[in-house]
């Protein structure tokens, strides 16, 4: 193995880590799985999809990340007719000293580090697929003319679960792209007097900027290296595989209520960002717990479900549960920080085949 | 003497972890081992089920030789762990991991294989072996367990039909095995007919004699204690020592005949039971006594009568037709004595006279002698055949077809040798009354017959069912008809 990662990567990996979650901790209160699973998929170089009803923190999440990071941040607000343009930028015509008509392209605001897609759900198909490329391969192409964004690239968006009408649910290929899909709860009693608490000083944003686009480069470069057991390694495969009903070894809940199960960026993004939480834990090597811990947020919105798993009320979590179950790798140990807590759906726990858990 | 192995750092510091689960693959290697020997004595037990052979040594071995061979067989192709398993097995205690990665990272010396390996030793540190859950899965000894209780079940139950199955075979069952005191009373009873069949009695007293030791050990229960069950073989075997006594003092008139120098070639011929001998014992009897009457000396003549009066009188089993044929003997001989000595010159004509009537009175005497002899051998033979005709015939009433050595134990006290019967029967008399009406006297059973008085109704009763029957043939009816006429 190539080892390029020195005690001092390893160091201020630690340090940074610890700097970042303080600074996020002073503008956000409560929802600390979810910041730590963002700052993973941050590291990790992914994409984050927050869902949750308004109000709960999204927005300031992402803004305050932006401040962390000391990053440019652009905020696109997305509404039916908000057009690919908008996001991606255009030519227009401009003149010259000479007074030479000329196109010169303007940039869209995804021409930034940090980009918070808000409501993404409420643009039409059509805007949303600008995305597209620029989630995938950090470039933006208009006008045949294809240009790099910077790094590092970010798009985390936010999605409403309710109000639906007027509402275009992302495609497949546009969930797949995103590294996480978050479930952002609503804050309990203690958080929630916090909050109230705090907002009644000052609304305004203290966070201060404690890591560079270097340094989280640097990072990434760092996590990137962290060592993986041949074993973990083929749990991660084997989970995810265990997602498609028609591969080699699906698992028996997903014969039953997989439609489609996760791709193959499911298994990519189950190790990238097992190692940051790893590092990120102190540790040098990634565990089952790892991979377990980050399956929900890694293939809640990868797989689709039969339309006896809909009937049934089962969520896609209560799948990833049993799959986790049926591979038996020291799912006890560790609850997952990003598992849904059901009540996020609107609708009362239940466990597997609709039935009401206690 | 061979080097030992060079530890890396990392099986070093696995070592202690891996000597237990190299010491829980070895149990399990021979749990599973002794299960599948286990289970291959079932099959043994299961044919020695089938076969009732008892084939417990053999289960044995194969539960033995399974248990070792499997034992290294499992344990090197299913069980020995490798150190990456034991890495697998110390990262359950909650390593995450830790173990697994600093295995596969061995040999690298890059700075994040030196953290990891700082840092899964640092971890490994606070753990102890005691921690690492042991592998043997329970379900391995619940079923190990089961196996053994099944199969050790199976082994013993098919030991113990089979044992019981060879004692059948060769004659001895549970019940039937003797206990120690039922072993002493065995050889005592057995004492008593050894003793039983070399006394030179009768084969009838014998009979007479198993009998009794038969009603002995029908007496003898098995609650009895063994005080009791001595007492009662003590008591049986002093009534047949008693009988045997009785029965060896008992002479007939002819033995009694024997011992006197006058009478003996007489007492020889009556013993023998041979009607052409008593002939020819007259004609010596006539020789000796010829030239003492004929030199005047008539003693002998009274000799002889007193002789054979002693030996009438003596004898304890007399024939009455015998007794007075001798008897008038006697009286005849006595006569022939003249009342006056003759006057010399006449004892030739005198003793002409007397041995004629003494030759008369031989005469006289030998036909009444060879009547008696002849009319006893006649009953005899009358007797044997109606006791085949009426066993023959109640064998062909009940269909039994009894085994032929039970045929031959029941023929064979009826299979009565001539000689012996005259030696029983004395002088073929008739033997002495029963005791009572009904019980039969041991005086008859040692004289080899029963008196017809006390077994005649019960004959009289067969012969009538035997007629009714219409089982017999003609002949049969005939001989049993006649045979009931002379009785009258």
């Amino acid at each position: 193995m190539e080892n390029t990662v020195t005690e001092q990567d390893l160091k201020a990996f630690s340090e940074t880590c610890k700097n970042i979650f303080a600074q996020i901790g002073r503008d956000m209160i409560g929802q600390s799985e979810v910041v730590e699973s963002t700052v993973i998929a941050m590291i990790a170089g992914g994409n984050v999809l927050l869902e949750g009803v308004p109000g709960v923190g999204k927005t300031r999440l992402v803004r305050t990340l932006g401040r962390v990071f000391s990053l440019p941040f652009s905020r696109i607000q997305f509404t039916p007719d908000l057009m690919p343009a908008d996001v991606t930028g255009t030519n227009i015509i401009v003149k010259d000293d000479k007074g030479n008509s000329q196109f010169s392209f303007q940039k869209g605001p995804i021409f930034s580090n940090i980009i918070l897609a808000d409501e993404i759900n409420r643009a039409t198909p059509k805007t949303q697929s600008a995305l597209l490329e620029a989630m995938q391969e950090h470039k933006v192409t208009v006008m045949g003319v294809s240009r790099p964004l910077d790094e590092p690239f970010f798009v985390l968006a936010t999605q409403n679960p309710i109000e639906q009408d007027g509402t275009y649910p992302l495609p497949e290929a546009q969930m797949d792209r995103f590294m996480f899909k978050l479930i952002v709860s609503y804050p309990n009693m203690e958080e929630l007097e916090r909050i109230v608490g705090m907002t009644q000083v000052t609304m305004e944003e203290v966070a201060d900027a404690v890591c560079s686009a270097e340094e989280l480069l640097r990072m990434r470069r760092t996590a990137k290296e962290i060592p993986v057991a041949t074993e973990v390694m083929k749990y991660a495969m084997r989970l995810t595989l265990a997602t498609q009903p028609s591969s080699e070894c699906p698992a028996e809940i997903a014969k039953k209520y997989i439609r489609y199960g996760a791709s193959p960026r499911a298994a990519q993004a189950l190790i990238s960002a097992a190692k940051v939480r790893a590092l990120m834990n102190g540790r040098y090597n990634v565990s089952y717990n790892d991979i377990n811990t980050l399956a929900y947020p890694v293939l809640r919105h990868r797989i689709k479900l039969t339309f006896e798993a809909v009937a049934d009320n089962v969520t896609p979590d209560d799948v990833i549960r049993e799959i986790l179950r049926e591979l038996g790798k020291g799912t006890g140990s560790e609850k997952s920080t990003a598992e849904a807590p059901a009540a996020d759906s609107g609708s009362e726990k239940r466990g597997l085949f609709g039935k009401k858990k206690g | 003497m061979k080097e030992k192995k060079k530890l890396t750092p990392e099986e070093e510091m696995l070592e202690k972890y891996r000597a237990k689960v190299k010491r829980e693959a070895v149990i399990k290697s021979a749990a599973l081992a002794a299960a599948c020997g286990f289970l291959l004595s079932v099959i043994v037990s299961a044919v020695s089920f089938a076969t009732l052979y008892n084939t417990l040594y053999i289960a044995l071995g194969v539960w033995a030789a399974a248990s070792v061979g499997l034992g290294f067989l499992f344990y090197f192709l299913l069980f020995r762990t490798d150190l990456k398993q034991t890495a697998e097995r110390v990262d359950g205690i909650g390593l995450e991991e830790r173990v697994l990665t600093m295995v596969e990272l061995r040999g690298e010396s890059g700075v994040l294989a030196e953290k990891q390996r700082e840092d899964t030793k640092t971890t490994l540190s606070g753990v102890s072996v005691k921690q690492m859950k042991t592998g043997i899965p329970k379900l391995l000894l619940i079923g190990l367990a089961l196996i053994a209780v099944v199969s050790i079940f199976m082994m013993s139950y098919s030991t113990v039909l089979a044992v019981k199955a060879e004692e059948a075979r060769s004659g001895i069952t549970d019940e039937e095995k003797p206990s120690e005191d039922d072993e002493i009373i065995r050889q005592m009873i057995e004492e008593l007919r050894d003793l039983i069949d070399n006394s030179p009695v009768s084969d009838s007293l014998k009979g007479y004699l198993h009998g009794l030791v038969d009603d002995l050990e029908a007496s003898i229960k098995p609650t009895d204690s063994l005080e009791v069950k001595i007492a009662k073989v003590s008591e049986t075997a002093q009534e047949i020592h008693k009988l045997i006594e009785e029965y060896l003092s008992r002479t007939t008139i002819g033995q009694e005949l024997q011992k006197h120098d006058t009478t003996k070639p007489l007492g020889d011929a009556i013993v023998s039971g041979d009607v052409s001998k008593v002939e020819q014992a007259f004609k010596d009897m006539y020789d000796s006594i010829e030239p003492h009457v004929m030199a005047g000396e008539y003693d002998i003549l009274l000799q002889t009568a007193d002789d054979i009066d002693q030996s009438i009188e003596d004898a304890t089993v007399k024939d009455d037709a015998l007794a007075d044929a001798l008897h008038e003997l006697a009286e005849a001989l006595r006569a022939a004595v003249p009342k006056e000595p003759p006057h010399a010159g006449e004892e030739e004509h005198v003793g002409d006279e007397v041995m004629k009537d003494v030759q008369d009175a031989m005469d006289q005497a030998m036909q009444d002698i060879k009547d008696a002899l002849e009319d006893q051998q006649h009953a005899d033979e009358l007797d044997d055949q109606l006791q085949d005709a009426i066993q023959d015939a109640l064998d062909k009433l009940e269909g039994k077809e009894k085994p032929d050595d039970e045929k031959q134990d029941e023929e064979e006290p009826e299979e009565k040798d001539p000689n012996e019967n005259q030696n029983m029967s004395g002088d073929s008399g008739s033997s002495a009354p029963p005791q009572s009406d009904g019980d039969v006297s041991y005086d008859s059973v040692i004289d080899g017959q029963t008196p017809y008085d006390d077994v005649y109704d019960e004959y009289e009763q067969k012969m009538k069912e035997l007629l009714e029957s219409g089982d017999l043939t003609e002949e049969e009816r005939k001989l049993i008809e006649d045979y009931f006429k002379k009785l009258g």
